[in-house]
């Protein structure tokens, strides 16, 4: 059985990856110094480590979710915002392991594009995929869902000043 | 070591509306204990009015009344308008104060789902907003305020 010591440093509260080892996903603990760890064991000699960003926009019902949050919360009085950056993270490694292993994931600070990761260790490694980078898809989708709230708005108000003027 | 069963996409999806939920029911709780309390708060501003309206008249010694000759009236009305809101709140506190502990709940659920991530304060805040509500319902029932 090998061992695996992970740690990660450089992300916060705002930007928490997923961090999947052969399409698995691994929970990590803060530590007292603000960094994250966690310990894997494997017996395998080689293992795929994926680090991604669940965006909501990036959803396959995203129209339908983003409609009934807007419903749900008063006409998006109540609503949380959604990410404006839309940065995705995608990065993959091939690992080869040994018995005793320490690895230590370093994040860049979240720009628009760029390399993600500083990949630290002892370890023989390959890098296929490292990178930070502005989904056009879902810009699109947060100007479009901006565009309707602004519509709907401007409409309920048109709807809420015709209806008073009658009443009166 | 901490492995988890890997969800699908769509189950990452609908975890993740499930949380915006939890947020948005959290902020509506917020707004809903401050409607509950609008009964005392506008009970407090009608007061609030008339010693600002009287402490006009002790400054000016009365002048107030030459410069502004219906001050009186706009007193009144304006703290006849204050009753009148206060009345409404106090009428429905009941309301309000169970839709305050209805979604303060239903996000304290909603936010615990989430395996992934911590909302520490978020979880604080609706914890706090339930213990007010429950806290204003005893002092009601058993009387101490009526």
């Amino acid at each position: 059985m090998k061992t695996v010591n992970f740690k990660v440093v450089g992300i916060n509260s705002k930007m928490i990856p997923n961090f999947k080892i052969d399409n698995e996903i691994i929970k990590f603990k803060k530590n007292e110094f603000d960094s994250y760890e966690t310990t894997y064991q494997t017996d395998k000699d080689e293992i795929e480590l994926t680090v991604s960003r669940n965006l909501e926009l990036a959803s396959k019902f995203w129209w339908l979710y983003a409609l009934i949050s807007f419903i749900v919360s008063i006409f998006g009085i109540f609503e949380p915002p959604y990410d404006k950056k839309n940065i995705v993270i995608d990065c993959k490694f091939k690992i080869k392991l040994n018995e005793f292993n320490e690895i230590k994931l370093t994040f860049n600070s979240l720009t628009t594009n760029g390399k993600a990761v500083e990949i630290n260790t002892l370890n023989e490694y390959e890098e296929i995929k490292n990178e930070f980078y502005v989904d056009k898809k879902l810009k699109i989708r947060w100007i479009l869902l901006l565009v309707s709230k602004i519509l709907i708005w401007i409409a309920l108000i048109i709807v809420i000043v015709f209806l008073v003027k009658n009443k009166i | 070591m901490q492995k988890q069963h890997v969800p699908t996409q769509t189950k990452i999806d609908l975890n993740n509306f499930v949380i915006r939920l939890g947020k948005i029911f959290s902020n509506i709780s917020i707004l809903f204990l401050i409607l509950s309390f609008c009964g005392i708060l506008s009970f407090v501003a009608t007061a609030f009015i008339f010693l600002i309206g009287f402490i006009l008249i002790i400054l000016s010694i009365g002048t107030v009344f030459v410069y502004i000759p219906n001050y009186w009236d706009n007193l009144t009305n304006a703290s006849r308008i204050s009753a009148e809101i206060s009345s409404f709140f106090l009428q429905y506190w009941y309301i309000f104060i169970a839709f305050t502990i209805l979604f303060s709940i239903l996000s304290l659920i909603f936010l615990k789902l989430d395996k992934n991530n911590k909302h520490t304060a978020r979880i604080v805040i609706s914890s706090i907003v339930v213990g007010i509500a429950i806290v204003a319902i005893i002092v009601i029932l058993t009387g101490v305020i009526r």
